[in-house]
């Protein structure tokens, strides 16, 4: 008899328990979405994270989150690498690429920078093979997500690379002078300043902007050093790259056709600059 | 010996009523319980989730792999997580149902994410009729344990409950030895 009332009060116990668990206050209603929640466990970044490297093999659902146009798709072409970017807890995708990864276009995917002057990544490392999708926080500074990079393509490549940002005295063209744009209707003329935005090839900004474009397409930093007024806006055209593959003397006849077209003066010399320098510390044993 | 016999007839009900209690549960809610592990090889992150999923009348286990590079030093986050929805089926749940097989409630799933995922779709019916059956043992020794119980209690014989108040050292109807009190 004097176990009848812990035993009904144990039963009872059980009981509710059992009842909650069977029959909770607050039924969910969110509809459980799982293929979402592990692309996003896979394409996000923790907030430790600046910088993440996913390799193959990808989800049947990949090319789902980030369509092939039909063109493409009609000659069997699918999309290699992803660039993903993360901005205030958000996924974007924000770029893919047909061919296979590399150094070099992790370099284009995490830092945006692909070339001299602001980086110099030896050919042998830069074809290195890396391939997978990128993903970066658009709000990591520059410098962390070097670091980050650094540490991952080591780790991919096998190669311990080290990613230094030096100041180191490079060849640099100076502009000076006044800004006048006069078009050149000469079809031959190197032309990199246009009348139009180009909407395919090209950009539009500032004259620091543009500078900084044609020193990606010349390979050399250009030194602002114009008068003021600065156009509010200059249009520009990166076609062809047509820059980067001259010679050292077609680059001086460059240079001095655009000198006719906008006015300024391109004075070539050397300057200690900062650039991101690129290097291999030793093999891994 | 015979309290670890009492423990083990109290426990072997209990997976039974749990699966009975989640197969009413699983109608009302769906649950996903994970477990992320992840272990680094030579810099390269091998990531593997365990969970079990509950949709009406089935569940799911469930693993899937995946690989990270990450920065030296940032870790992965790994542990159990749990979290609810309205109750929804794991056909609708799980990617590539349709190209799994199986019969009876039962389903099995390769490959449905990345290469290398499997997932196994069970119906509550099939824990919850083995933990019976594993169960029945634990009810007969309760019973027979109660039943010894009571006739000790009340003078009877333990072997067949003829009335031994009168009885000395053996049971007159069946001839059991009684112990000699001390």
């Amino acid at each position: 008899m004097k176990w009848i009332i812990p035993i009904f009060a144990a039963a009872m116990v059980i009981g509710h328990l059992a009842w909650r668990l069977c029959f909770p206050s607050q039924r969910p209603t969110a509809t459980p979405f799982l293929l979402t929640q592990w692309e996003e466990t896979v394409y996000s970044l923790d907030a430790d994270e600046d910088v993440r490297f996913v390799p193959p093999p990808f989800s049947p659902q990949r090319p789902a989150r980030y369509s092939v146009p039909p063109s493409l798709k009609a000659q069997g072409l699918s999309w290699q690498q992803l660039m993903v970017r993360v901005s205030g807890g958000q996924i974007l995708f924000s770029a893919a690429s047909l061919g296979k990864g590399t150094v070099r276009s992790a370099f284009t995917y995490c830092s945006y920078l692909y070339r001299a002057p602001d980086l110099e990544l030896p050919y042998d490392l830069s074809q290195l093979p890396a391939d997978g999708d990128w993903i970066v926080r658009e709000e990591a500074p520059l410098e962390r997500r070097m670091k980050a990079l650094e540490s991952i393509l080591s780790e991919i490549t096998g190669r311990k690379l080290a990613i230094d940002r030096l100041s180191v005295e490079r060849d640099v063209v100076i502009a000076r002078g006044k800004w006048e744009f006069h078009p050149s209707a000469d079809p031959k003329a190197a032309q990199f300043y246009t009348p139009d935005r180009d909407m395919k090839h090209g950009g539009v900004g500032t004259l620091a902007d543009s500078f900084r474009s044609l020193g990606e397409q010349l390979g050399q930093k250009i030194i602002d050093e114009t008068e003021e007024p600065h156009p509010r806006e200059v249009f520009w055209t990166d076609r062809g790259h047509f820059f980067a593959t001259l010679h050292d003397s077609w680059r001086a006849d460059a240079l001095a056709s655009l000198e006719k077209q906008t006015s300024l003066k391109f004075v070539q010399t050397r300057r200690v600059i900062p650039v991101w320098i690129v290097s291999e510390k030793g093999k891994r044993q | 010996m015979r309290f670890l016999l009492y423990i083990l007839a109290a426990l072997l009900p209990v997976p039974l009523i749990l699966s009975a209690l989640l197969w009413i549960r699983s109608y009302r809610v769906s649950d996903n319980l994970t477990l992320d592990t992840a272990h680094n090889d030579a810099g390269k992150w091998n990531h593997l989730q365990r969970g079990l999923y509950t949709g009406p009348g089935r569940f799911v286990y469930y693993k899937r792999p995946w690989i990270t590079y990450r920065e030296a030093g940032h870790p992965p986050k790994t542990g159990w997580t749990l979290e609810h929805y309205a109750p929804t089926n794991p056909d609708q749940v799980f990617p590539s149902y349709s190209s799994g097989s199986g019969r009876f409630g039962f389903w099995s799933l390769k490959d449905y994410w990345v290469v290398g995922s499997r997932a196994i779709v069970i119906p509550f019916w099939a824990p919850t009729a083995l933990s019976f059956i594993l169960s029945i043992p634990a009810f007969l020794f309760a019973r027979r344990s109660a039943v010894k119980a009571y006739r000790k209690r009340y003078g009877l014989c333990v072997a067949c409950g003829y009335d031994l108040r009168e009885s000395n050292d053996r049971c007159p109807e069946c001839g059991w030895a009684m112990k000699p009190a001390n």
